[in-house]
């Protein structure tokens, strides 16, 4: 009987940590130059690309989409990380890079990266794989076993500054980016951005696969195996129709997956606020007022933010981007969870405060 | 025109289904739609009529197996899977099927699975000995869509795609491409022509435009995909701006292959005795192999001869073939050659025991309302316009029945402007003050509403224009409607009291609107009920014809499908 032949890997040479020094803390640059990285001989050297089995840049191990408080949940199994396939690992390439045509400087793949290789730069992220005094050349070929043992050395170094600092120059190049960049992306592309940015920030996220019309909510989130709620994903126009969708997604898992609505946040993820005159905010109001289920509203643009600083979310901090009360109570938390002030104007459109 | 089923435009996706399937049933095949349909809900791959896991199944199986949603799911996926060589049906058998030897090779290929897809859209060819007939095409679709975008100068549009390549009767005749090719070309530059063109293909092929658009799917889906193309909008070829797909450098590289290839089909190789059948078979098949990336060298030795029994038999010299045998070949030939067959074990033993069809049939939630005898007392006023017209349509007709359909006709393309007022009006004439909104009121999101001392009702209005069958969208809007008017407090109404969904016609996909109506009545106590307009047409005609009143309070306090 005829054998299955096997798919020729390329053979790629491990890059690792020189013996007997360790990596204690991480310094980030602004920008367009990689996080510099101080080691056990009081030396410093940039971070440099350990060439991994299974990069983390580019793919979400299955157990990092593992959705244990809902697993029914058919889930998207998509483990892609750049949510516009810009990070390549060509065939002769020794290194992955990154097509910058296609980034949309989210970050995600720079906060992926255990050895703090890639770093942003106004025109898009890149890889630095240069050897240095602290990184060399394997003469083994990488395997999971290998890219552990290197990525195991920055586990838990203490980290200062950001991955990339907000102005409101950056923060238009990237709207205007995903605008562009996205038109030429399949539909799933804003859930993709949203699923994997909220994974960024420690939030266990699911998104429906596409074209799957059974199942309306976009998104379903948990933090430490506890279910959050749905999410809903809008970065066009359509923004009214969110809190309806909202409804309906609570009213599937409450009524036919027994849960309570009280232990539900529905959490809405756009790309700008919608004015403070829009329908919206009030039927998020009506929608309190009546049913006492909470909506969080945030943006993509909160998200950039948390990830740049490398900031988690927590139920409560999700639960306080329901609030109403407020107009700048969005900034507030933001810089709360990221604990300092942010550099960018009071009134940026849409970010943090509606337009009026 | 040639068919192409259409499971989604997800190709990572498809991918991803195939490999679930052939890890869940590789060792227990053959196996049929069921036993995918059952592999896909229990690896959360599927769901049904909103529903996830194993209760998709049991809300999917249905008596009529036509419209079993999991089960046509499973139907597309097989014939994707079938017309890509990865599976092939039984000979006694259509839908049950094997995992093929290139079957497997697709699931095997975890580090790049999108070369040897790529490889398997190349090989797809009509006519072939698996699928089924799809009319008299002789045609390696995927390489004459590209060839095609070349000599268009580089873009295409969907409808060039549909009128062009894919009817195409024969791709190896050379006047009759260029013939193709000269006909799209004198087609740019009116939209008119164009559409002309479309609706000849349409009715000589009996086959409706949608229909022509929904088989191009999946066919646009890989050719994005593939990075071949890329899709953008182009105003030049036909004067207002639309989508075209564009040939990239990559698409035009694999032209240039494609066209130092030799093309082998089924056709060529009819009378082909065994012993050159079976070189010519191996050598395009590794070879294939061999582009998508796979370690070929085991197979290195043969090569020498295979080589030489395809040079002498198509004259040329160290040939590179583009001929795909577990695609072009029938599967008794095939598996002869490769002498490769699944595991197999008792079907009935295994997955079959475990998949019980569960039928169910669907239970609308409908809420009756009955009419009794009664005098008409009316106080509000009615639109006399709407009684007369009401009326005429009566003694046209001389019945209610009569008069229902005459003005289910008149309003069949009634738009907004025109149908929410006449909405409005109906429930006037059955004696409820009700109103509709004028255009641009945002802040009132309802329709219409009924305004009531204790029980005002709002009005969620979908006209046919918008919608022929009412939609979950407009029940949606019929709960917010209520959130609304609870919270907001502009007229009186109570937790009790329903919000209306009101449209030409019951929804078709009831078992959608059912599971929602019953959700929201489950998680938020609040009751929708859904009105199509020959049933309000048949309480006002009660009313007014044969001096019937309806129950009011049951349709103030209704919650589900109108029945009268």
């Amino acid at each position: 009987m005829s054998e299955i032949l096997k798919q020729l890997e390329a053979e790629r040479y491990a890059k690792s940590v020189i013996e007997s020094v360790q990596p204690i803390s991480v310094t980030w640059k602004d920008a367009a130059e990689p996080a510099t990285i101080l080691f056990s001989d009081g030396q410093s050297s940039y971070g440099s690309c350990i060439r991994c089995s299974s990069p983390p840049c580019m793919e979400y191990s299955s157990s990092e989409l593992d959705f244990h408080s809902f697993s029914m949940f058919p889930a998207d199994q998509n483990n892609q990380v750049c949510p516009t396939s810009a990070v390549l690992w060509e065939f002769d390439s020794p290194f992955p890079t990154i097509d910058n045509d296609q980034c949309i400087l989210c970050g995600i793949c720079v906060a992926r990266c255990p050895s703090r290789a890639i770093f942003m730069t106004d025109n898009g992220a890149l890889i630095n794989d240069e050897e240095n005094s602290h990184f060399k050349i394997s003469e083994r070929e990488a395997t999971e076993d290998t890219t552990k043992e290197s990525a195991s050395l920055f586990c838990s170094i203490s980290e200062s500054g950001s991955l990339y600092s907000e102005t409101e120059d950056r923060l238009q190049v990237i709207s205007t980016r995903i605008d562009e960049i996205a038109s030429g992306q399949q539909s799933q592309f804003p859930n993709l951005l949203a699923r994997n940015l909220l994974i960024s920030t420690g939030i266990n996220t699911v998104m429906r696969r596409r074209g799957d019309t059974n199942v309306r909510m976009d998104l379903l989130l948990s933090i430490d195996q506890c279910l959050i709620g749905p999410g809903e994903v809008e970065f066009s126009n359509a923004i009214i129709d969110v809190p309806r969708n909202l409804l309906d997604d609570v009213a599937v898992i409450v009524s036919r997956y027994g849960i309570d609505k009280e232990d539900i946040i529905a959490i809405s993820i756009l790309k700008s606020l919608p004015n403070q005159r829009s329908e919206y905010w009030q039927v998020v109001q009506d929608i309190r007022a009546v049913l006492d289920l909470k909506i969080s509203s945030l943006t993509s643009g909160i998200l950039f933010l948390l990830l740049w600083n490398r900031s988690s979310l927590s139920m409560g901090s999700l639960t306080s981007f329901s609030c109403i009360e407020t107009s700048d109570f969005r900034r507030k938390l933001t810089e709360d969870i990221i604990k300092r002030p942010l550099n960018l104007q009071q009134g940026y459109p849409g970010l943090f405060e509606s337009e009026k | 025109m040639i068919r192409f089923a259409n499971p989604g435009s997800d190709i990572d996706g498809i991918i991803r289904i195939y490999c679930e399937l052939f890890e869940a049933l590789n060792q227990t095949s053959p196996f049929d739609l069921d036993d995918m349909s059952l592999t896909l809900v229990q690896r959360n791959l599927a769901t049904s009529s909103g529903y996830m896991g194993e209760r998709a199944l049991e809300y999917s199986t249905r008596e009529d197996r036509s419209r079993d949603p999991l089960y046509n799911q499973s139907k597309m996926y097989s014939e994707i899977f079938k017309l890509l060589g990865w599976i092939h049906p039984l000979e006694d058998s259509a839908l049950t099927f094997t995992f093929t030897y290139l079957g497997a090779h697709a699931a095997s290929a975890k580090k790049d699975p999108k070369a040897l897809l790529l490889e398997s859209i190349l090989g797809i060819t009509f006519p072939n000995p698996i699928l089924d007939s799809q009319g008299d095409y002789k045609l390696r679709p995927f390489a004459s869509i590209l060839l095609s975008i070349a000599q268009l100068d580089g873009v295409i549009c969907r409808d060039e795609i549909i009128i062009g390549p894919m009817s195409l009767s024969n791709d190896r005749n050379p006047d009759l491409f260029k013939e193709m090719i000269r006909n799209i070309k004198k087609l740019r530059g009116s939209r008119e022509a164009l559409s002309k063109e479309i609706t000849k293909l349409s009715n000589s092929r009996g086959i409706t435009r949608t229909t022509m658009g929904n088989y191009t799917r999946f066919p646009l889906a890989i050719l994005r995909w593939s990075d071949w193309v890329i899709s953008e909008r182009d105003s030049s070829l036909y004067g207002r701006s639309i989508p075209v797909l564009k040939l990239t450098p990559k698409g035009d590289a694999l032209i240039k292959k494609l066209k130092d290839r030799l093309d082998i089909r089924y056709s060529d190789l009819t009378d082909t005795e065994e012993e050159k059948l079976i070189p010519i078979a191996k050598l395009a098949f590794y070879q294939m192999l061999s582009r998508a990336g796979f370690d070929i060298e085991p197979l290195k030795p043969n090569f020498d001869d295979w080589n030489r029994i395809v040079e002498e038999e198509f004259k040329v010299r160290e040939p590179e073939l583009q001929f795909s045998p577990f695609q072009d070949l029938p599967p008794n030939t095939i598996q002869d050659i490769f002498k490769y067959s699944p595991t197999r074990i008792d079907p009935s033993s295994e997955v079959a025991a475990q998949h019980i069809a569960r039928r169910v049939l669907e239970k609308p939630i409908l809420y009756r309302i009955k009419v009794v005898e009664s005098d008409l007392i009316r106080e509000v006023d009615v639109d006399e316009g709407l009684l007369e017209m009401i009326q005429v349509a009566y003694s046209t007709s001389g019945n209610i029945k009569g008069t229902i359909n005459q003005i289910m006709a008149d309003k069949e393309n009634s738009d907004q402007t025109d149908f929410y007022p006449f909405i409005s009006g109906l429930f006037r004439i059955l004696g409820y003050n009700c109103e509709h909104s004028r255009a641009g009121v945002n802040y009132q999101r309802w329709d219409a509403i009924i305004i009531d001392d204790e029980h005002s009702i709002p009005i969620e209005i979908k006209s046919p224009a918008e919608e022929e069958f009412l939609s979950p969208k407009s029940i949606r809007q019929a709960l917010e409607n209520k959130i609304i008017l609870l919270s907001r407090k502009i007229y009186p109404t109570s937790i009790e009291t329903t919000s209306l969904s009101v449209g030409y016609r019951i929804p078709n996909e009831r078992s959608d609107v059912n599971s929602l109506l019953s959700d929201i009545h489950n998680a938020y106590n609040l009751k929708i009920g859904v009105i199509d307009l020959e049933s309000l047409l048949f309480l006002v005609c009660s009313e007014l014809y044969c001096n019937k009143k309806h129950d009011r309070e049951a349709l103030i306090t209704m919650h589900g499908m109108i029945d009268v």
